[in-house]
C-alpha cells in the first residue's frame, strides 16, 4: 500500500451554524472532495476524516481513502456550547491511532494535515488550553485554523496554530473559496521536507484574510 | 400539498427577481446600461400579495415580440454579469467560469444557475445562441433537486410528469388525494468504484440494503429496471439483481430503479447513488515549466560515459507529480571519470519538493562535489592512491580516514556553494532568498578498480540510496537512508547538522567496500528507492537488490532506455527519478543476451 496523506477536517456544528452556514459548509466540503478527486496524487494518497463538534465532539467519518470516501450527513443542534477542546482531544486520539510511523517493514504515512473551522470560541476553555499543547506534540505537517463569521474569536485559535485565517462571511461563495484553497494546500502536502518544517501554504483567495 | 411546493418555488423566484430589480435600479440610477430589461416589467411580475405572477411573466418573458429574440446582444452579457455579481458577490472574472454546483443549495433556481454556467463555459461563438429569454425562462423553472418534503405524499404515478420541464404555463392544478400508495423515497448510496478496477455487488445485496432502509428485510426483495449510464462498463443483471463490471468512465449519479418487497408486492420507486472515481493514471497532466522562472532546467537528462572497462549510464526525469503542476525537475546528477587514475565519480541529488529553488540546489551540489572530487582524484599523485599503494591494501584505518575526509570535503564544498548562492544568487531572484530555498539531498559515490577488487565508497545526506551487486542475484546497500518517522521527512545538505564533524554522524554517512568481482553499482534518488525498496528492511535485503537488478536490466541497454525504464508506474510514487548505473563494459547482462 502506498503512503497515505491523512487529512483531518474539524468542523464547528454548534447551533450558530444552523441554517444557511451549515448548508454552505456542506457544499464547500463536497466541492473540496470533488476537486481533490481530480488530483491524481491526492486520489492515490489522501485519506480524509471528518470530526464535528458542538456540545460534543464526534468522528462522523473515520479516516478513509479519498477513493472510497462518502460524504457523511452533518447535522446541527438547535443550540448549545462549542466544545473545541473536546474536538482537539479527539483529533489527537485519532492521529495517535491512525497515522503510521516508519518502521523496518514499512514506510510511514505523510505527516497529517488538520484543518479546523469554527464560527465561535471554545466553551471548554481548560481542556482547550491543554489540548493546544497536545496538538503541537503531534507530527502535523500543518494545522490550519479558520475563524468564520463575525462572532468567531481569533485569540484562542492563535494558541493552537500560527496558520490562522479569517472568513468574514459564511455564504456558499466564501466556503467554496475556502475549501478550494484547502484542497490546494492538501495537494502540496505530499512532498519532501525537513523533519520539522511545515508546509508552505499557497496564497489564500481574497475572501480569506490572513490573521497576523 | 402540491400547492405548498409550488409556493416554495414561487418564493425562491420572487426573492431572486427582487434582488435583480434592486440591482437593476442601482445600475439605472448610476446611468449604467441595463439593456432592454425593463425594471417596470420585472416589478410587474410580482403581484401585490408578493407572489410570482405567472401570467404576466409568460407574457413578458416568453412572448417573443416583447423582448426581441436578438441573439448575443450586450443585454445577454449584461444580464449574465449582473446575475453572477448578485450570486457570488463579486464581478465575474474572465478566467474563472461560473460553477452552478457551488450555489446549488442557495435560493437561486438551479435551472437558472445551470444556464449561467452554460453561458460562462460557452465559447464566444456559442454565445450567439443565447437569448435573454433563456435566462428569464430559467428563473421560473422548478428547482428539481429542491423538491420539498411534500413529495412524500405525492402519488407515485405523477412522478414522471413532475420531472418534465417547461411546465411553467401550467396553472397549479388540484391533484386528487393520493390513493393507497405507500410513501417512499428511498435512496441508497453504493460503495464507490474506480475506472478500470472491478466493481461488483452480489445478487440481492442492493435490494437488501433498500429493504433495510424501508424498515423490513424479507429476504425476498428484488430490484428491476436499474438504468446505469450507457457504456459505463458496469451492468445490472435483471435476472440475478447483481451489478458487476469494470467502469470505463468516472461519474456520480443517482439512478432510478424499481424496488419490490417480494414477488407479490407492487413496484416502488427507489434510487441508488453511485460514484465512480477517475483512474488516477488518466489524470496526470504534463504541463510545461514556466519559461520566465529563474534556474531553468530540462525535464529529462541522460548521459553515458566510458570509463575504461566500465560504463557509467545516467538518466533523470521529471516526476509525474511535478509535471502535473508544471514544476521543474528538482533532481540532478553528474558523472565523471579520471583518465589517468581510473576513478569513477558519481554524484546524485534530489532537491526538496518544498523548497523553491531546490532544482538549482541539486545542480550546484552535484556539480560542485563532482568537480572537487575530479580535481583531487585526477591527480596521479593524489593522497588516496598513494596511501593504498603504500599500505598494499584499502582495508586500513588510514585509507578509510583519507577517503572519508575527501568525500566529506566535497560535500562541505557543495554546502558552501549553496550558502554562497543563497547570499549572492547567480540569477535575478525576488528578495528574501534563504539557504533553505536550495534544500537538496546529496549522494557521492566513487569507484576504482584496485588489485584486490573494485573499491566503492559513498557519502550520503538525505534519502535515496546507492548499492552494489555482489552477484546477479544479490546486492548490498552502500548508504544509510535518512528517513524520518513519516514519509517525506529527511535531512538536507543545507542543514549544518548533517555535516557536523562528529564520529557518529560521519560514520553513518560514509560507507566503503571492496568487491572481489564487479557486477554493477547504482546511485539513485528516492523517486526510485521508494517504489523499488518500500521499506528499510527491503533496502537492506540482499535478494531485494537482486530483484531490482533484474528489473533494471532492460534500462541498461542505453541511457535513452534507462530514461524510458524509469517512467514505470507505481501508485503513490510520482517523484522525480534519477539513477546512475555503473556496469562493466560488455558484461553479458540478460538484456544483451536477448538482442
Amino acid at each position: 500500500m502506498s503512503r497515505r496523506l491523512p487529512v483531518y477536517i474539524l468542523l464547528d456544528t454548534s447551533g450558530s451554524m444552523r441554517g444557511e452556514p451549515i448548508q454552505a459548509l456542506k457544499v464547500g466540503l463536497q466541492s473540496l472532495v470533488s476537486t481533490l478527486r481530480q488530483d491524481p496524487h491526492a486520489l492515490e494518497s489522501v485519506h480524509l476524516s471528518i470530526i464535528t463538534f458542538d456540545a460534543q465532539a464526534r468522528v462522523v467519518c473515520p479516516l478513509e481513502s479519498l477513493e472510497s470516501f462518502q460524504m457523511p450527513s452533518i447535522e446541527c443542534p438547535q443550540s448549545g456550547p462549542t466544545m473545541t477542546g473536546a474536538a482537539l482531544e479527539l483529533l489527537c486520539q485519532c492521529v495517535d491511532r491512525d497515522v503510521k510511523k516508519t518502521s523496518g517493514d514499512h514506510k510511514g504515512d505523510w505527516r497529517p494535515i488538520a484543518f479546523l473551522m469554527t464560527d465561535g470560541s471554545p466553551n471548554d476553555t481548560a481542556l482547550y488550553e491543554r489540548m493546544t499543547t497536545e496538538v503541537k506534540k503531534r507530527p502535523f505537517a500543518s494545522v490550519i485554523a479558520c475563524a468564520a463569521g463575525a462572532k468567531a474569536k481569533v485569540e484562542p485559535l492563535k494558541k493552537m496554530t500560527s496558520q490562522l485565517f479569517n472568513l468574514e462571511t459564511m455564504d456558499s461563495h466564501s466556503f467554496a473559496g475556502l475549501f478550494q484553497w484547502v484542497s490546494s494546500t492538501v495537494s502540496t502536502g505530499n512532498r519532501s521536507m525537513g523533519v520539522s518544517s511545515s508546509i508552505v501554504l499557497p496564497p489564500p483567495p481574497p475572501e480569506i484574510q490572513v490573521v497576523v | 400539498m402540491i400547492l405548498r411546493q409550488e409556493g416554495r418555488k414561487i418564493k425562491d423566484s420572487v426573492k431572486f427577481v427582487r434582488e435583480l430589480i434592486s440591482a437593476l435600479e442601482d445600475r439605472h440610477k448610476k446611468k449604467e446600461p441595463h439593456g432592454c430589461i425593463q425594471i417596470g416589467k420585472l416589478k410587474g411580475w410580482i403581484s401585490e400579495d408578493g407572489e410570482f405572477d405567472n401570467t404576466l411573466f409568460n407574457h413578458d418573458a416568453i412572448e417573443k415580440d416583447r423582448i426581441p429574440p436578438d441573439t448575443y446582444t450586450l443585454d445577454v452579457v449584461g444580464l449574465y454579469e449582473l446575475s453572477v455579481c448578485q450570486i457570488t458577490g463579486k464581478e465575474p472574472a474572465a478566467d474563472t467560469p461560473f460553477s452552478a454546483a457551488l450555489y446549488k443549495t442557495s435560493i437561486w433556481p438551479s435551472a437558472f444557475l445551470e444556464k449561467l454556467e452554460e453561458f460562462s463555459n460557452a465559447s464566444s461563438e456559442k454565445h450567439k445562441d443565447f437569448e435573454v429569454n433563456h435566462f428569464l425562462v430559467a428563473i421560473a423553472e422548478v428547482p428539481t433537486e429542491q423538491a420539498p418534503a411534500a413529495i412524500n405524499s405525492e402519488p407515485v404515478a405523477s412522478a414522471s410528469k413532475h420531472t418534465e420541464r417547461n411546465d411553467q404555463d401550467q396553472k397549479p392544478q388540484k391533484i386528487e388525494p393520493p390513493k393507497e400508495v405507500p410513501k417512499l423515497k428511498i435512496s441508497v448510496q453504493l460503495k464507490n468504484g474506480t475506472v478500470g478496477k472491478p466493481y461488483e455487488y452480489e445478487a440481492g445485496k442492493i435490494a437488501e440494503a433498500i429493504a433495510v432502509k424501508c424498515g423490513g428485510v424479507s429476504g425476498q426483495a428484488f430490484i428491476q429496471n436499474v438504468e446505469l449510464p450507457a457504456g459505463c462498463g458496469i451492468v445490472f443483471d435483471e435476472k440475478t439483481g447483481a451489478i458487476s463490471g469494470s467502469p470505463t468512465f468516472a461519474f456520480e449519479k443517482e439512478i432510478d430503479l424499481q424496488f419490490f418487497r417480494d414477488k407479490a408486492a407492487e413496484a416502488l420507486p427507489a434510487k441508488i447513488k453511485i460514484l465512480i472515481n477517475p483512474d488516477p493514471a488518466s489524470l496526470w497532466k504534463d504541463l510545461p515549466t514556466p519559461a520566465d522562472a529563474p534556474y531553468q532546467k530540462k525535464n529529462t537528462d541522460h548521459k553515458v560515459l566510458d570509463a575504461g572497462d566500465i560504463q557509467v549510464m545516467a538518466a533523470s526525469r521529471r516526476g509525474r507529480s511535478h509535471a502535473n503542476k508544471g514544476d521543474f525537475r528538482d533532481d540532478d546528477f553528474n558523472i565523471g571519470y579520471c583518465n589517468d587514475t581510473g576513478w569513477v565519480i558519481v554524484t546524485v541529488a534530489d532537491g526538496a519538493g518544498s523548497a523553491k529553488y531546490s532544482r538549482k540546489g541539486s545542480q550546484l551540489a552535484t556539480e560542485t562535489a563532482q568537480s572537487r572530487l575530479l580535481n583531487v582524484l585526477s591527480d596521479a599523485n593524489n593522497s588516496i592512491d598513494k596511501l593504498i599503494e603504500q599500505n598494499k591494501t584499502y582495508d586500513n584505518p588510514e585509507v578509510r580516514a583519507a577517503v572519508r575526509g575527501l568525500l566529506y570535503d566535497a560535500a562541505l564544498a557543495a554546502h558552501y556553494k549553496l550558502v554562497d548562492e543563497a547570499k549572492c544568487p547567480s540569477e535575478k531572484l525576488p528578495p528574501e532568498v534563504t539557504l533553505r530555498n536550495f534544500d537538496t539531498t546529496l549522494i557521492l559515490l566513487i569507484l576504482k578498480k584496485i588489485p584486490q577488487g573494485t573499491l566503492l565508497a559513498t557519502f550520503s545526506i538525505g534519502d535515496g540510496g546507492a548499492g552494489a551487486m555482489v552477484s546477479e542475484e544479490e546486492g548490498l546497500p552502500l548508504t544509510q537512508q535518512d528517513s524520518g518517522e513519516h514519509a517525506g521527512q529527511t535531512v538536507f545538505l543545507t542543514f549544518p547538522s548533517t555535516l557536523r564533524q562528529e564520529e557518529q554522524n560521519l560514520t553513518q554517512r560514509f560507507h566503503m567496500v571492496c568487491l572481489p568481482s564487479f557486477v554493477g553499482a547504482v546511485a539513485m534518488t528516492d523517486g526510485i528507492t521508494d517504489p523499488k525498496f518500500p521499506s528499510d528492511a527491503s533496502y537492506s535485503e540482499p535478494s531485494q537488490w537482486g530483484i531490482f537488478w533484474k528489473d533494471l536490466q532492460s534500462g541498461l541497454a542505453s541511457s535513452e532506455k534507462l530514461l524510458e525504464w524509469m517512467n514505470f508506474f507505481s501508485p503513490g510514487n510520482h517523484d522525480d527519478r534519477t539513477l546512475v548505473a555503473i556496469v562493466p563494459k560488455n558484461a553479458p547482462t540478460p538484456a544483451h543476451e536477448h538482442r
